[in-house]
């Protein structure tokens, strides 16, 4: 039982990670999007 | 309780300066050195530290190194584009569906020899076909039995092929007379991972980055499918036939990245973007990429290494056959010189 509820948290942290990940993706895209990222020295 | 989750954040805290650090000096060398390509210093400076960091008496910290991954996997949805599928084109699909058949044959073969463990192979066969470091490491998030050597072999087959053929394709190139178009397919479909993809078809003149991106778009696309495939057929039966647990192991691999890209794909299909919001965007990409990669690096332990060269050389002579196989469908094919 006490493996599940482990599985279960270390599920819920990896899928927090992922929404994080993707919030960070959508946040850099609207920051491209208004022209707040327009050139990076690369 | 609270101690703890202080403790967490803490080590997290730790994890994301180690990471910030390792990177900003990977990327000076990059910068003073630029003719060796920024895949491998990510690479190079994340091993450097990840064996650094196992020698160390105190505990060495995880690098969040999967963030950057998700995020810049979004991100590449802003570069579809519908020409990039006129560009492929049907041809283009059979070629894919071609690899996969050459590296699942190549594998399932080397299982029945028994030159490799069943699950290794698979995990070999997934790497390699297209989707790279990134479906071993969702593989190895639920398929506990894979986590650790085996994930770390597998990583590295594929993390060494991409090098090879960062070094060997453009060698290559003009000794067999490939045109830009068919050396971007080529690189896109047989270099498993997107960054050495990419860079090893950057070498070439375009259309070849814009070929080699294409195939790891459509590869991409696959991808979540792909590792389904895998867990439904290696998870441990247990664990499947407890049948709550597997579909609640599975449902959310698939939305995260997948979900992610579908999304921002199609607003760029619908025509979202302009040209520089896609340049810039991909520099954003490539950026992530980079930070990702020096994590990877990171968690390679090169002790493994050496303890696991037999498996590591078989791998890599079966994607070598395997990419030979799909050269030789590119040149030599019914489709050679058209589309592609």
């Amino acid at each position: 039982m006490k493996t599940n509820v482990s599985t279960l948290a270390a599920l819920r942290r990896g899928f927090a990670r992922e929404f994080a990940s993707t919030l960070i993706a959508l946040a850099l895209i609207a920051a491209v999007k208004v022209g707040l990222i327009s050139l990076i020295p690369w | 309780m609270r101690a703890k989750t202080s403790q967490l954040d803490s080590q997290r805290a730790t994890g994301v300066v180690v990471l910030a650090g390792i990177v900003a000096l990977a990327k000076l060398a990059h910068v003073l050195v630029p003719s060796v390509p920024a895949v491998v210093w990510a690479l190079g400076f994340g091993i450097l530290a990840g064996a650094g960091a196992e020698r160390s008496r105190r505990p060495a910290p995880s690098l969040p190194y999967q963030v950057p991954l998700t995020a810049g996997f979004v991100m590449m949805g802003a570069q579809m584009q519908p020409e990039v599928f006129a560009l492929v084109g049907w041809p283009g699909v059979l070629s894919l569906a071609l690899l996969w058949l050459s590296v699942l044959g190549a594998f399932a073969l080397a299982v029945k020899l028994r030159l490799l463990p069943g699950r290794l192979a698979g995990l070999f066969a997934l790497g390699l076909s297209g989707f790279g470091v990134t479906a071993v490491v969702a593989v190895a998030k639920y398929d506990r039995d894979v986590a650790g050597t085996p994930q770390t072999v597998a990583t590295l087959v594929v993390l060494v092929s991409g090098a090879l053929a960062l070094v060997g394709y453009p060698l290559l190139a003009p000794l067999l007379g490939l045109d830009a178009a068919t050396f971007g397919a080529f690189a896109g479909l047989t270099v498993a991972n997107n960054a050495e993809a990419l860079a090893t078809a950057g070498t070439a003149e375009e259309p070849a980055l814009l070929l080699a991106a294409a195939y790891k778009v459509l590869a991409n696309a696959f991808e979540g499918l792909a590792v389904l495939v895998y867990l439904w057929l290696f998870m441990p039966r247990e664990q499947r036939d407890r049948g709550h647990i597997g579909a609640r192991l599975l449902l959310p691999k698939v939305p995260g990245f997948v979900i992610g890209f579908a999304i921002v794909g199609a607003a760029a299909l619908l025509g979202a973007f302009t040209e520089q919001e896609r340049a810039v965007l991909g520099t954003l990409t490539q950026w992530a990429f980079f930070i990702a990669l020096v994590g990877v690096g990171y968690r390679t332990n090169a002790g493994a290494i050496f303890k696991a060269a037999r498996p590591t050389a078989i791998g890599l002579a079966l994607w070598a056959v395997t990419s030979a196989l799909v050269l030789l469908w590119l040149t030599r094919g019914p489709w050679s010189g058209h589309g592609t």
